[in-house]
C-alpha cells in the first residue's frame, strides 16, 4: 500500500470505523485513539491494497485493538453510566421535555445493553444502514445482525416500560 | 407505545455523533508518524534490489565465462591444411591461411560459425547450419560445399542445396549440386554444370585453374608453400592461366610449371622469397 492509497483509504473509512468503535465503547476520545492506532498498524504492516479486503481488515484490527485495550482497563472504567446521545438541532423539536426525557431513557438503556447489540442497533438507527450493509462492514452474517437487532429491541422495550411506570 | 415509537424515530433522525478532533487534524498528526515508521521497510526494499542486481551480475559473469571458455578458434596457417570435426560430427577441411570460430556450448542450440579463407564443409543433416563471413553468409541443412571468401565470395555446392546471402547487396540465391555462386561487382553469377574436381581438389593437394588471373594463381602458390613472390611492375597485367599444380611437388617445380608457358624466369632470393622476371 503506498501513501496515496493509504490517504484515500483513510479519508473514506476513518470516520465510519471511528463511529463503530464509539458505538461499542461509548467514549469518543477513546474511539479516536483506537482507530488512529489501528490505521497506523495497517500502514506498518504494509498489506497489498485491495479496497474490499483492506476495509474488512481495518474493522478487524480496530476491534481487536479495542478488545485488548478493554481488557487492560479497570473495572469501574468498563461500566458505562450512560451512552451519550447529542442532537443536531433543538429549534424545531416542539415538546423538548418529552424528547429529553426519552433521550435520557435511551442513554441509560444503551449503557446497560450488551455492546454488540448496541453497536448494531446504533448503526441501524443513527447511520440508517441496512442489515446487509452492517453485515458487510463488521463481517458477520445478516442472520447475526437480525438476531442482535431483535435482542437490542427486546431489551429497550423492557427498559422503556420499566421507566414508564 | 405508539407515541414512543414516533419520538424514537425523530430522536434518532436528529442525532449526531461528535468527536473532538476531526479527520484532517488526525491525518496531520499521523502523517509524520507513518513516514517515520515505514523507513526500515524502504531500506528492506533497497536491499532486495541490491541482492537481485548482485545475483544477476553473477549470473551474467557465469554465462560469459562459459561462453568465453567454450569459444573455439581453429586457425590454419600458410602452407598448412587442417581437417576439423565439429561437435555434431560435421567435417571442415580448412585450406591454408583460413580460420573458423564457434562456441562449443552454443553449438547444440545453434549451428553457426565465423569463417574467413577457403574451406570445404561436409555437414551432417540436422538444424540450420550457418557459415558467416565478412562478405557473405551460407546456410544449409545438410550437404557438402566449398566456400572461398578471399576475393569474390564463391560458394560451390557439392551435394544437396545451399543458400548463399551476399551481405553488401543483401541479395541471396539458392544453388544445387554442381553449381557455383560467385559475387562479382554487386551481381550474383551462377555457373552451372561444373566439374567438381576442379574446385574441391585442393583437398587432395591438387590445385586446378581454369583461365584464372595469374596474380591469383601466384597468390595461391604463396599460400600453399608459405613463400613470398615478387614481380616487376606490370608483369602480370591481365594474363590468365589454365593448368594445375600438385602441392606434393616442391616449390621450384611448381613455379617452373606455371612460369614456362609465359616465358618467365624465377630466381630464389632466400628460403621464403622468390623473384619472377620477364625473359
Amino acid at each position: 500500500m503506498n501513501k496515496q492509497e493509504f490517504k484515500y483509504f483513510f479519508d473514506k473509512y476513518f470516520d465510519q470505523v471511528r463511529r463503530y468503535i464509539y458505538y461499542r465503547c461509548g467514549d469518543s476520545d477513546y474511539a479516536t485513539d483506537i482507530t488512529q492506532e489501528a490505521f497506523i498498524k495497517l500502514w506498518e504492516k504494509d498489506f497489498y491494497f485491495d479496497e474490499i479486503k483492506t476495509k474488512r481488515l481495518i474493522y478487524k484490527i480496530s476491534l481487536e485493538m479495542y478488545i485488548s485495550h478493554f481488557r487492560k482497563r479497570k473495572v469501574e472504567e468498563k461500566n458505562l453510566k450512560e451512552f451519550k446521545l447529542s442532537f443536531k438541532f433543538f429549534s424545531y423539536i416542539d415538546d423538548k421535555m418529552e424528547y429529553y426525557e426519552t433521550k435520557k431513557i435511551y442513554e441509560k438503556s444503551l449503557a446497560k445493553m450488551n455492546e454488540k447489540f448496541r453497536t448494531v442497533f446504533l448503526m441501524n438507527r443513527i447511520e440508517k444502514l441496512t442489515y446487509k450493509e452492517i453485515s458487510e462492514r463488521i463481517d458477520i452474517s445478516q442472520k447475526a445482525v437480525e438476531k442482535r437487532m431483535s435482542n437490542a429491541l427486546k431489551l429497550l422495550k423492557q427498559e422503556i416500560l420499566t421507566y414508564g411506570k | 407505545m405508539e407515541n414512543n415509537k414516533n419520538i424514537e424515530d425523530s430522536i434518532f433522525d436528529n442525532l449526531k455523533v461528535d468527536f473532538k478532533t476531526d479527520k484532517e487534524q488526525i491525518w496531520a498528526d499521523m502523517e509524520e508518524k507513518i513516514l517515520l515508521k515505514r523507513q526500515p521497510e524502504k531500506f528492506h526494499i533497497n536491499n532486495w534490489i541490491k541482492y537481485s542486481v548482485a545475483a544477476s551480475v553473477l549470473l551474467l559473469i557465469t554465462f560469459s565465462i562459459i561462453y568465453i571458455n567454450s569459444n573455439k578458434k581453429i586457425i590454419c596457417d600458410r602452407g598448412q591444411k587442417i581437417e576439423h570435426i565439429l561437435p555434431d560430427g560435421s567435417k571442415v577441411i580448412l585450406n591454408a591461411d583460413s580460420y573458423i570460430q564457434y562456441s562449443t556450448w552454443l553449438w547444440r542450440f545453434n549451428r553457426r560459425l565465423d569463417f574467413e579463407g577457403e574451406a570445404y564443409f561436409e555437414v551432417i543433416k540436422g538444424s540450420k547450419f550457418k557459415v558467416l563471413s565478412s562478405k557473405g553468409e551460407t546456410e544449409v541443412l545438410g550437404t557438402s560445399f566449398n566456400i572461398n571468401s578471399r576475393n569474390n565470395y564463391k560458394v560451390y555446392c557439392n551435394t544437396g542445396k545451399v543458400r548463399v546471402i551476399y551481405k553488401a547487396s543483401d541479395k541471396e540465391t539458392i544453388i544445387s549440386k554442381g553449381e557455383l555462386a560467385e559475387f562479382d561487382n554487386g551481381e550474383i553469377k551462377k555457373i552451372e554444370n561444373l566439374d567438381n574436381q576442379n574446385i574441391i581438389n585442393w583437398i587432395n593437394n591438387s590445385f586446378v585453374f581454369n583461365s584464372e588471373k595469374l596474380n591469383l594463381v601466384f597468390e595461391e602458390i604463396e599460400r600453399q608453400y608459405n613463400i613470398r613472390i615478387e614481380f616487376e611492375k606490370n608483369t602480370l597485367s591481365n594474363l590468365k592461366y589454365s593448368g594445375l599444380f600438385n602441392k606434393t611437388n616442391n616449390v621450384d617445380s611448381t613455379l617452373s610449371l606455371v612460369c614456362i608457358p609465359f616465358d618467365f624466369k624465377f630466381e630464389k632470393i632466400s628460403d621464403n622469397l622468390y623473384k619472377i622476371n620477364k625473359q
